[in-house]
This record gives C-alpha cells, sequence and structure tokens, in this order.
C-alpha cells in the first residue's frame, strides 16, 4: 500500500487535492454554511418527530446534536442528508433548497450521513466499501484500481488512521467499520459528515480516537455534525451544541471554550431536560430517559445506582454475599491459546463473584466468549470450565430466533431436557417457559414502564393487561425485553458459570438495571459471572475486578475502583507491562466478593 | 377496502384470484367463453364422482411432495430436489416390488416397496445434504442438478437391465405390494385411478404436521429455519438437523410413488410421475406447513391437471398450465415468508454456510 502510493507520486497529488485541505492550520478557513433546515417538520404518524426546526451547520466546527432518545435528531439530520424527505419547510444544501429529498442528491452537494448501524457490503474489502458507488473509472467504465487505492490511501491519512485496505469489512471490528464509513464519506468529497450516535458502540479509547480524527478533519474545514447524548463528550469536543426535544429545536449556541464549561454544560443539561433538571426520575415521559447512561451531567447514573438498591434490596446484602463469595473456581484457564487471536491468557473465576473484561472491540473479547462456549477449542494450553451460559453480544442474530414464540425463545436448545424418545412433553415445556418468562420481568405491569427501550413506532402489540403471552413473537418486544428474556434463559439453566457479553448494549436504563440485579443474583446463588462489556461503568458497577484484554491477551488486572486513565492504557496496550505487573502484584487474584 | 386488502394478501386467496383472472383471459383470448369452460372444468373434475375419483388420484403424489418440500423450507431448504427423489424412488418401488415372492402377503410386500422407494428417495436427497452439511453447497443449485443426474440415471437403469426387455418399464409389482384402488370399496369412484395412497397421503401429512409441532426434531428444525445462528449458538447441531431434513424431505417425496408406482401403474416405467416434484413445490408454497393448507393446494392442482384434460377438447391442457404458473407467482409474490426466504438465499454467498458476521449490529 506504502509502496505504490510512493510510486505514483503524481497521481496522488492530483486526486489528492481536494481532500487535501486537512493540513492547513485552523482558523485560516473563514467558516462556511453547508446546509441549513428552515423550520421543517416531519411527521411519523402521530409523532411529529420534527417540528418547525431551523439550523445551520457550518463547515470547520464540530456541532454536537443533544437529546433523548426520540427528541428527533437523528430525524432532523436525516432530513439535510436526503434520507428522508420533510413534510413542510425547506432545506437547503450547498446554497440551494435540497431537491430531490435523496442521499444521492445530499452527496452530490457534499453532505454524507454515517447512520448508527453501518451501510457497509460485510463481504467486500474495505477499499472496495471505501469507493461503493462513487467508483473511479479509467477508460471503458473498468475501474481504476490504483486511483481508488491512492485516493483512499490518502483519506486513511488525511484521517490520521490506518485502514486495512484489503481486509473484508465482515473480519473488523465495530471501530475499524466506522473509519471505513468516514472514509468512504469523504471518498465521495462530503464537505458536511453526519455521525448518528457514533460512539455508542465504541469503547471509551475508541471513541477518543474518534473525536481526533473528527477535530482534524473540522481544523481542515469540514463540517462535522455528530449526534450524542454523551454530555461528556459534548463538553470534550464540541464547537456548537444545538439541543431537541420532543421534535423542537431549543438550544443551539457555540461553547465557549474560553469561559467556564460547567455553567455551559448545566445549560445544555437543563434544555435537554426540559427545565425540570437533574431530579427528575427516569420514567419521564414514558421511559424516554433511556440513554441517559453517561453519568456525567445527565444525573441519572447516581438515580440508576440507586434503582438497584432500592428495587431488589440486592446491593443492601452485598456484604454478606461478599463473605461467603470465596468459593472454589469454576473456571480454570491456563496458557490458551484460541482462534488466532487469544495468545497464553490465563485467568480464573470462582463460585460467586463476578469478573468484568474490559479492553477495546476486536481485541479478543469474540473470541474469548467462543472459547467458553465451546464453538472454539484451545489451540493450547488448558482449559477447565463447570456448566456454562452463554449470554451472546448480538441478541437478535444469536440470542434469539425472533420469528419464534417467547415460548421456544425461552427453552432455546434446551427441547431434549423436554422430550422422551422424541416426542416433546408439552406441558411441562409450557409451565417451565411460563416459569422464566414470569422471572425475566420482560412481560409484566404497565407496557410502558418495562418496554422504554422499543421506538415510539415499533408498531409491536401492548401486552394485554400484563398477561404473560407465550405465543407472542420476540420480535415485538423491545430490546431491553428481548435481552432480558436471553438472560432469564441463560440463568435459568443454574450454570457454574456465566459469561455475559455486553450484557446490556443497546438496552434503556430501566432494563439494564434489572439486568445487573439478574448477574448479581446469579452470582450471589454461587455462579461465577464473566461479565464482557464496552462499558466501563458497567464493569465498575458488577464486577469485583477487571481483567484487560489487548490483542488477545490479558495485560492487566485491576480494581473497580482504577480510573478511566490507567483503565484505558492499559486497553491500549500502553506501557502494559509495566503496568500489568504493578496492577498482578497489587491487586493479585485475590477473591474479593460480589460487587460494590 | 382494508379487509379486502388483507384478504387479497392471504396467498392462498391471491393465487386463486389471481389464478381465475388468469383463466378467463387466458380462455377468452383463445376464443372460447371462459364461463362455458370453468362450468366444462368443474363437470370434468368435482362434477362427477368418476372426476372427483380422478382430482384425488393427480392429488396423491402433489401432497406426499407438497409435504417434503415442505418439510425442507421448514428447515430453511429449498428443496427442489423431488422431483429427481421421487424419479429414482419410483424406480426403487418397480424392481424391490418386482422381485419378491408372487406370494408375499400385504402386511410384508407393502411396507418393505414403500420403504425401499423411501430409502431411495432419502439416499437421492442425502447427496445435496452432504454436500449441505458438510461443505455448506447451495442445496438449491445442488438438488436441482441431481434431478437431472436421476433422469439420467433413472434411463441408463431402465436400459441396462432393469427394464422388462424392449421395454422402458420394470415387471408387475406383487400384487401384495399394490395399494388398492378407492373403487374396491366405494363403487363409485369406479373407472378412476384414485387408490388408497390417498388416504394414506392424508393421514401421513397429518403426522408430519403434528410432528413439527410435537417432537424436537420437528421444532429444532423449525427455529433452524428461522434463526439458524441462535440455534448454533445454543449447541443445537444444525448441519446435522439440515442434513437429516433433507434426507427425511427425500423420503418423504419418495412415498410419493405410493400413488403412482403402487396405487395406479403396479409397475414403474420411465417418466411415471414426472412433474409431480415441481408440483410439489408449488403445494408447500400453497400450504405453508398447514395441514389443511397442504391437502387444498393439492387438490387445488389435482383439479387443475384433471380439469386440463377435461378441457382438452375445447382449450389446450397447455394452458392450465400456464394457469398453474400464475398461481405459483401470485402466491409467491403474496407470500412474505417466501419473500424473506428468497431474498435470503439470492444475497447468502454460495459457497459457504452463513458465516457470522463479525460485530453484527446490536
Amino acid at each position: 500500500m506504502l509502496l505504490r502510493i510512493i510510486q505514483n507520486p503524481a497521481r496522488i497529488a492530483l486526486c489528492y487535492a481536494p481532500v487535501a485541505i486537512a493540513g492547513a492550520p485552523k482558523g485560516e478557513e473563514t467558516e462556511v454554511e453547508l446546509a441549513r433546515t428552515r423550520a421543517v417538520s416531519k411527521r411519523f404518524g402521530a409523532v411529529e418527530a420534527v417540528r418547525r426546526v431551523s439550523c445551520v451547520f457550518r463547515s470547520a466546527e464540530i456541532h454536537a446534536v443533544c437529546g433523548e432518545n426520540g427528541a428527533g435528531k437523528s430525524t432532523l439530520l436525516k432530513l439535510v442528508a436526503g434520507m428522508t424527505g420533510p413534510d413542510a419547510g425547506e432545506i437547503v444544501v450547498g446554497g440551494r433548497p435540497l431537491d430531490p429529498h435523496t442521499p444521492r442528491e445530499a452527496i452530490r452537494r457534499g453532505v454524507a450521513m454515517v447512520l448508527q448501524h453501518f451501510a457497509l457490503v460485510p463481504a467486500f474489502t474495505v477499499l472496495e466499501n471505501i469507493v461503493l458507488g462513487s467508483e473511479p473509472v479509467g477508460p471503458f467504465g473498468v475501474l481504476d484500481r490504483g486511483v481508488a487505492r491512492a485516493r483512499a490511501a490518502a483519506i486513511a491519512r488525511d484521517l490520521g488512521v490506518k485502514l486495512p485496505l484489503d481486509a473484508r469489512v465482515e473480519a473488523l471490528g465495530v471501530g475499524d467499520r466506522q473509519r471505513t464509513e468516514i472514509a468512504r464519506a469523504l471518498f465521495r468529497d462530503a464537505r458536511l459528515v453526519i455521525l448518528d450516535e457514533p460512539t455508542a458502540v465504541l469503547t471509551k479509547a475508541e471513541a477518543l480516537a474518534l473525536y481526533v480524527t473528527l477535530r482534524r478533519l473540522a481544523d481542515g474545514g469540514k463540517g462535522i455534525v455528530v449526534v450524542t447524548h454523551k454530555l461528556d463528550e459534548v463538553r470534550a469536543h464540541a464547537d456548537v451544541v444545538s439541543v431537541m426535544r420532543r421534535g423542537e429545536l431549543v438550544f443551539t449556541r457555540p461553547l465557549d471554550r474560553t469561559a467556564g464549561l460547567d455553567g455551559q454544560i448545566e445549560e445544555v443539561t437543563a434544555a435537554i431536560m426540559g427545565g425540570a433538571g437533574r431530579l427528575r426520575a427516569a420514567g419521564d415521559g414514558g421511559g424516554s430517559a433511556a440513554d441517559a447512561r453517561s453519568p456525567r451531567g445527565a444525573g441519572a447514573g447516581e438515580a440508576g445506582e440507586a434503582g438497584v438498591a432500592g428495587e431488589d434490596g440486592v446491593a443492601g446484602e452485598d456484604g454478606a454475599a461478599g463473605e461467603e463469595a470465596a468459593g472454589e473456581a469454576v473456571l480454570v484457564v491456563t496458557g490458551v491459546d484460541a482462534g488466532g487471536v487469544l495468545a497464553d491468557v490465563s485467568l480464573s473465576l470462582r463460585a460467586g463473584e463476578i469478573v468484568g473484561i474490559a479492553g477495546v472491540e476486536g481485541n479478543g473479547q469474540k473470541e474469548l466468549v467462543e472459547l467458553l462456549a465451546g464453538d472454539i477449542a484451545p489451540a493450547r494450553g488448558t482449559l477447565v470450565v463447570g456448566r456454562t451460559a452463554i449470554i451472546r453480544e448480538d441478541r437478535q442474530s444469536e440470542g434469539l430466533v425472533l420469528d419464534a414464540s417467547l415460548r421456544d425463545n425461552l427453552v432455546l436448545g434446551e427441547l431434549g431436557r423436554f422430550a422422551r424418545r422424541g416426542m416433546l412433553d408439552l406441558v411441562a415445556l409450557e409451565s417451565e417457559a411460563r416459569k422464566r418468562l414470569e422471572r425475566s420481568g420482560a412481560v409484566r405491569g404497565p407496557h410502558g414502564a418495562s418496554a422504554s427501550g422499543s421506538p415510539p413506532a415499533s408498531g409491536s402489540p401492548p401486552a394485554s393487561g400484563g398477561a404473560l403471552d407465550l405465543d407472542r413473537p420476540a420480535r415485538t418486544l423491545s430490546g431491553g425485553n428481548q435481552q432480558k428474556i436471553v438472560v432469564a434463559r441463560a440463568l435459568a439453566r443454574n450454570a457454574d458459570v456465566v459469561v455475559a457479553a455486553q450484557p446490556t448494549r443497546g438496552v434503556d436504563l430501566a432494563a439494564s438495571l434489572d439486568i445487573h440485579a439478574d448477574l448479581v443474583a446469579a452470582a450471589k446463588r454461587g455462579a461465577g459471572v464473566l461479565v464482557i462489556s464496552a462499558d466501563l461503568d458497567e464493569l465498575r458497577k458488577l464486577a469485583s475486578r477487571i481483567v484487560v484484554l489487548a490483542r488477545g491477551r490479558i495485560v492487566g488486572e485491576v480494581p473497580p475502583t482504577a480510573s478511566d486513565d490507567a483503565l484505558g492504557r492499559l486497553m491500549l496496550g500502553i506501557a502494559a507491562r509495566a503496568d500489568a505487573s504493578d496492577a498482578s502484584a497489587a491487586d493479585g487474584t485475590r477473591p474479593r466478593g460480589a460487587p460494590p | 377496502m382494508k379487509l379486502l386488502a388483507r384478504v387479497l394478501q392471504a396467498p392462498a386467496v391471491a393465487g386463486l384470484a389471481a389464478g381465475w383472472l388468469a383463466f378467463c383471459l387466458l380462455v377468452w383470448a383463445y376464443g372460447a367463453s371462459p364461463r362455458e369452460m370453468a362450468a366444462l372444468l368443474f363437470e370434468g373434475t368435482w362434477g362427477t364422482s368418476y372426476g372427483a375419483g380422478q382430482v384425488l388420484f393427480k392429488a396423491t403424489p402433489l401432497l406426499f411432495t407438497g409435504l417434503a418440500v415442505d418439510l425442507a423450507l421448514r428447515a430453511g431448504l429449498f428443496n427442489i430436489g423431488a422431483e429427481g427423489q421421487l424419479a429414482v424412488a419410483s424406480l426403487a418401488a418397480g424392481v424391490v416390488g418386482s422381485r419378491l415372492p408372487q406370494a408375499t402377503p400385504a402386511i410384508v410386500a407393502l411396507p418393505v416397496t414403500i420403504g425401499a422407494a423411501m430409502a431411495a428417495g432419502a439416499a437421492w436427497a442425502a447427496v445435496p445434504a452432504l454436500l449441505k452439511g458438510r461443505f455448506g453447497a447451495h442445496e438449491v443449485i445442488s438438488t436441482i442438478m441431481m434431478n437431472r443426474i436421476a433422469e439420467g440415471v433413472v434411463g441408463l437403469l431402465v436400459a441396462s437391465g432393469l427394464a422388462l426387455t424392449g421395454t422402458v418399464r420394470t415387471a408387475d409389482v406383487v400384487p401384495g405390494a399394490r395399494v388398492p384402488r378407492l373403487d374396491a370399496l366405494f363403487p363409485a369412484f369406479r373407472g378412476s385411478a384414485a387408490s388408497f395412497a390417498v388416504v394414506l397421503a392424508i393421514a401421513v401429512t397429518a403426522l408430519v404436521t403434528l410432528a413439527h409441532r410435537r417432537t424436537r426434531f420437528g421444532r429444532e428444525v423449525g427455529l433452524i429455519g428461522l434463526n439458524a445462528r441462535a440455534m448454533a449458538a445454543e449447541k443445537v447441531p444444525v448441519r446435522r438437523r439440515l442434513e437429516q431434513a433433507l434426507l427425511a424431505s427425500g423420503a418423504l417425496a419418495g412415498a410419493a410413488s405410493l400413488g403412482t408406482v403402487l396405487g395406479y401403474k403396479g409397475y414403474f416405467e420411465e417418466g411415471l410421475g414426472a412433474g409431480a416434484g415441481f408440483g410439489g413445490v408449488a403445494v408447500a408454497l400453497l400450504g405453508r406447513g398447514r395441514f389443511g393448507g397442504l391437502v387444498l393446494g393439492a387438490l387445488l392442482f389435482g383439479t387443475l391437471q384433471q380439469g386440463g384434460l377435461a378441457l382438452n377438447a375445447y382449450v389446450p391442457k397447455e394452458l392450465m398450465e400456464v394457469l398453474q404458473g400464475i398461481v405459483i407467482c401470485a402466491v409467491a409474490l403474496a407470500d412474505a415468508r417466501l419473500r424473506a426466504a428468497v431474498g435470503e438465499v439470492l444475497t447468502r454467498p454460495l459457497a459457504k454456510p452463513a458465516a457470522p458476521a463479525g460485530g453484527g449490529t446490536p
């Protein structure tokens, strides 16, 4: 790749020119208006997702659009990117009203959007994905690979990232996929790049790297729009903040970094919350607090913590759990290599303890889960494990059969237990499924409270009066309740080891708390629980020790009190050696009971 | 209006409506009166007991093959190979049935013969099953190819000594292996080729649809058809289940020879039962995994086939074949499940089983 660039300097200079502004020093370029909305409205059925919003997006700045779930952030920006048309009002892109309202037209005018769920072709390479739809062609319409590669490489360099241009996208982690999407936008000469919740699936370190990249782009004159609800990101990186609430734009203002930020962020928080401010409970407006996951600013973190203790009384009894937690080892991994990624992994887990696995996505977590699930065998080393229940990372494709009934999903893979000479004992199956459904808490009480994670227009039939309906397809549940089904199933197996991979990813706050309480309860019951998560706050809350995985190796073990900084350094493998030895010396393998 | 739209989306209704419309248009274009032809069609099929018997006779193999295709479809497999599986099974029935001692009692002869036929059908399906399970070869392609191979192999075997010299047929199966005609018990069906195989077909259909719900195998196969990755994650032996489903599908397709070889001719001849395998695909699409749907689907296509013969004096019977195609297309269009399956078939890589896409989307 590099070689080619050197071989071909003239060509690169030629096609590199239009995007080569990244190097320009900040402030030289005057801010240009790239897009603006004029009183746009968009309605989905009975819900007015966006109501008379006028907003400007300029070059050379990072513009954060904040708001709660369902506040209309994504819809507003999809309007700007031509992905949907407005019911009223006007969208001006590149000085003229956008017409027709198609992504193609928006891209032609320099606006590209990176969706939360990426739109890449998994079987294609990174390079093929980057050029897809705007392939540079030579004579006779043949793809000019040389030009494509040179431009893509230049863009990657511009972004300050390494992109494996020849790797297939399906083999990449989330971070690389996102970078591919951004590179793709730039390949089409986008001047305004819109990212919808780009850090939702990233670890803190990855998120930081993303913002470094975005800053480079903004300094180079691009307009960046980031949809987010993480106020710490806004605080650290945004130049301009807009806040949407219930479809309306209620706040839009540049952040003055020379003045005190606390006050300004306070105002943003107030705008998001709608004045009622930080004392508001999680259930406001039909549980729309779903993703107020960032403890700083949103003020929901403390409420969340309290929620667990209050709801289940679990936290209160933790002391006792801690005492008896020094159980026997239920999982011992010694010097295991596996899946071509894991190298020399040693790990032990005792009955009754919760251990967290932290790490940047794609550093062996997937392989670790596969190893413990028995999908792959260790190539070297030994693995001693009791009966294991796995909560898979991707509940929709691996955890559930979405179109099957809750009944089938609750006993998925356990039909052997209910079969005698091949015939199912339907009565036993029914009662077991019913028991698990009741325990899962997925379908109970007033529907609005338990299904807050579902998108407003999901059209799922409401649970009738809290009745347990085992015939209901899993697809009709909200994400949080789907995950509760998966968790209930895994925990019902009374396994010695429970492996939970990203147990609350994409799950609303209320359901997250329930799931955390379930995991804690499983540990109390005597299972060893391994939580693999990209959410450090989650690990801190649950685990008694956190093991850090980087490049397939375990690089350290820290107590849950370790700072973000220390964890981050371990996760990135910086000074891994020193830290690792320090950490293990300090913390040892001393079992430390159930969560704090 | 809304109700009408919903009713029209029910595949069977959509199929019938489109079929009727097409029938009228085609007959009218051919210069005949749709009304008269429809009357003739009815008279030639359900209008007389002979006609009804003929419909049952035509529907019998269709019901078996329809059930076979449906079983595979539940597992997410498109078994286009019922045609070939049936051809091989029919030959096996003819050969085994005719080589039994002449005096073998029915209680032995019939199970042995049909067992041989089903085993042959399963064996023919075993090739695509193994290719699928071991190498991830796409079953649509391999089953289609096995149809062509079956045609050749059956012809070759018939020519190389399994047939009576100078003919393309085997010797008669022993009397004990024959399925009695319906008219033996119900004289009203006199002259029609319907046999008690139709009763067996319905009973087997009932049993199999029940088994889908009540057996571990049936449930697991159905769940695999909906999401194989989740089942694999739960350590259900997905590949083996897929292989087994395809084998069972082949065996059921082979059982269709009950209606043709054992219930009708009493021997196998080249080409006997041809078309029933493909007809089964249509029946399965129409039946959508329901007992009633499968039976009605088989009766519908049986009616259309017999009706084509009844109208042959006025309009060519090929017209009815066009009609069958149109019904299938309409059903397919209205069937979301099928749309999804075909979409998946078209997008999934041919060479390997759906590989877990790393990372995935939450």
